[in-house]
């Protein structure tokens, strides 16, 4: 079957939801597809008592050990860091923890200022319109005046509460003199346009049924679809499909049935993730682009940049109730952002500070809890149970050679496309920041009255902040897409998701790609799209 | 005949969860359903199920035999071992049981995190960043705009911004 539009979106993620909403919203004829399907948060298993260990398969953030339908295969036994990702109506954020950080300015500037990575063709001061107009629209607790970072408006509600955890890491960081602030998340503290405020329940990486935690399918979505979007779920793209000039025409896919249809577009936007979109561009190889789609620079795929996360747990003698307040943040330092050269490394990190999981997962020893089976498991387990918080030092990635996302087909999805391989190693650059970034780290626990403290250098299931597989950049030698998002070689094609990043930054990308996203579709509109 | 009605069950659930004080041994809970039921969403633990038919394993009363054999089982079958760990652990801490217990001398309240949710303690107002009110301390780009800003940031660190502000700032 043949359908066409104005502009087809692939991905209905946190990227594909903005750029859709924001076309749709200004007069484009919009078909947004994604090879999953909408997940109800008001059937999120967090009301079930099973939930942890729903957790660990049919909600896996992994899609190799979740293998639903709708996922395809990312061979990642090359790769310490193993993926995270989810594939339906909003993405990888129906299984996040919506912690909501921004790039500074700097992180655009890395080649300029510290002589490493890549500079941006934008900047910070470009993004930051759409930084607030995106916090507008998914709703953002936090506090403003952070002197860490430039000026933002009021957020929408108070930050979430430090708890008991929080509140002792809050004072040690005072008495250590280190700056920390409020983390700014996309969960509510109070109700706000039809949603309810976070009541504490803990796993928001399960969905959330109160609709606190935003993910693309309770925020964008909704918009979108009112403002005409066309959304197809089910739709598996294959490849992007592309005429005798070399424009994108539209793109190939397999229905639920394994159907092959064509979805033809005078505009494609890719918003598949920092894996999915690199699969599908080299998927796309033709006779005309022999190497895969947009790809004459060779960068498809290449400059996979993760964050690096070391966990740093610790045990406070009292009970800090971590299972209380929404698991994945509450506050963060940028103490060590910016480059010191004295450190020994390139660029920084941040630690921020997550509470802890539940029964199940921390009598499996999650965090590093080390909680053994046999005769001392259960005075193990009372000890750690309720008494835990972790901090994650969270480094910045720089681009290396050795790390790149590529097509094997040794595996495929059930529609016979080729899995993507996830081909990483940590670089000597952010070795060398998780040494420095554990110490502190531990001093800070210790400073904040932890009698134990547990080290995890690599927090091997923290493969969820993909970036760099289609950079951006001046240069069409060393990038795929220019300032506006659009493929050098290709004038009709756009990438929004991650790949588009030039640079890792040391916090959480999803606001700057979702502000990248509406950015995107604002350049669309300006330059007329086909170009 | 399923596996879980054979030895092997009792003797890996009291190696593995022994018991201690009021925590009660995993084999006395009649954890035979909830373990088949869990086990049928993930083929690897099915077949670490089956795998367990083909063990001997010492019954529990011999426990210094029960850890060395269950130890020599995680050494050479870590596979195996693991899903069974997973297995014991997802039925054990999904008991009714455990979970009063651990309500009781954990204080999380023994039922599904939703929809009750869990109340976060509170203490009075949190505490502010020492640094709160400061000048500011990002690092300039370089740029026109970062020094403009941080100028007028360090002129009013408290100054509530509006969108139209934000968006007259100079770009690149």
């Amino acid at each position: 079957m043949t359908s066409s539009a104005s502009v087809l979106v692939i991905g209905a993620g946190a990227t594909g939801a903005a750029v859709s909403w924001r076309l749709a919203s200004s007069g484009m004829t919009v078909t947004c597809l994604d090879r999953g399907h909408w997940q109800p948060q008001i059937s999120s298993p967090v009301t079930d008592r099973h939930w942890e260990s729903t957790r660990l398969r049919e909600r896996s953030p992994n899609p190799n050990v979740r293998q639903l339908p709708e996922d395809y295969p990312i061979l990642d036994d090359t790769s310490p860091i193993k993926p995270a990702v989810f594939n339906g109506v909003g993405g990888s954020t129906v299984l996040w923890s919506a912690h909501a950080p921004r790039f500074r300015p700097s992180d655009f500037r890395v080649r300029t200022l510290d002589g490493v990575g890549a500079d941006w063709p934008i900047s910070y001061w470009d993004l930051a319109p759409y930084y607030e107009l995106n916090d507008h629209v998914v709703g953002v607790s936090g506090r403003h005046g952070d002197p860490g970072n430039p000026p933002r408006t009021p957020r929408t509600t108070p930050p979430v509460a430090l708890g008991p955890a929080g509140r002792h890491v809050a004072g040690a960081l005072n008495r250590l003199g280190w700056h920390w602030w409020p983390t700014d998340g996309q969960i509510l503290t109070e109700d706000w346009n039809g949603r309810r405020a976070c009541n504490g329940c803990g796993p928001c990486e399960m969905g959330c049924t109160r609709n606190a935690r935003a993910s693309a399918d309770n925020t964008y979505w909704p918009l979108a679809l009112a403002a005409g979007a066309r959304l197809v779920t089910g739709a598996a793209v294959s490849r992007i499909l592309t005429d005798a000039k070399g424009r994108a025409t539209g793109a190939e896919w397999f229905d639920v049935a394994g159907r092959l249809n064509r979805t033809t577009a005078d505009v494609v936007v890719l918003a598949a993730n920092g894996i999915g979109t690199p699969r599908i561009l080299l998927n796309s190889a033709t006779n005309q682009f022999p190497e895969g789609l947009a790809n004459t620079s060779g960068q498809v795929g290449r400059n996979l940049m993760l964050h690096p996360i070391a966990g740093v747990s610790g045990i406070w003698n009292e009970r800090v109730s971590g299972w209380s307040g929404n698991d994945g943040f509450c506050l963060l330092t940028q103490q060590f952002y910016e480059t010191d050269v004295s450190r020994g490394f390139a660029r920084g990190y941040e630690i921020q500070l997550t509470r802890s999981q539940g029964p199940l997962l921390t009598a499996l020893g999650g965090f590093g809890l080390d909680v053994p089976w046999g005769r001392n498991h259960h005075a193990r387990f009372e000890r750690v149970f309720g008494h835990a918080a972790t901090a994650a030092v969270t480094c910045e990635d720089l681009p290396d050679d050795r790390n790149f996302i590529s097509l094997d087909a040794s595996a495929s999805d059930r529609f016979g496309v080729p899995a993507a391989r996830m081909n990483y190693q940590v670089e000597e650059n952010a070795e060398r920041m998780l040494d420095h970034g554990i110490a502190n780290a531990r001093t800070l626990m210790l400073e904040a009255g932890a009698s134990e403290v547990l080290v995890t250098r690599i927090l091997p299931g923290a493969g969820f902040h993909l970036m760099g597989t289609a950079r951006m950049g001046s240069d069409p030698e060393s990038s795929v897409i220019d300032s506006d998002g659009r493929a050098h070689d290709v004038p009709n094609l756009f990438i929004v998701d991650g790949s588009a990043f030039a640079s890792a930054a040391a916090v959480n990308p999803t606001p700057t790609m979702q502000a990248i996203a509406l950015r995107t579709a604002d350049r669309i509109l300006a330059i007329g799209g086909a170009g | 005949m399923t596996p879980l009605s054979e030895p092997g069950l009792e003797s890996i659930l009291a190696g593995l969860l022994p018991g201690d004080g009021t925590w009660p041994n995993a084999a006395d809970l009649d954890l035979a359903e909830e373990i088949i039921m869990l086990a049928q969403r993930v083929p690897e633990q099915q077949a670490a199920l089956s795998r367990l038919r083909d063990l001997t394993l010492p019954p529990r009363s011999d426990t210094s035999g029960l850890q060395q054999a269950l130890e020599q089982l995680e050494a050479a079958e870590p596979a195996t071992f693991g899903a069974l760990l997973v297995l014991a652990y997802g039925a054990y801490y999904a008991h009714p049981h455990v979970l009063a217990l651990i309500e009781e001398r954990c204080g999380y309240a023994a039922r599904p995190p939703m929809p009750l949710g869990h109340s976060i303690q509170l203490d009075g107002p949190d505490p502010l960043p020492a640094t709160a009110g400061g000048p500011p301390t990002w690092r300039s780009d370089g740029t026109l705009a970062a020094e403009q800003v941080r100028s007028m940031q360090a002129a009013d660190p408290d100054r509530v911004w509006t969108d139209e502000e934000i968006r007259s700032w100079p770009t690149s």
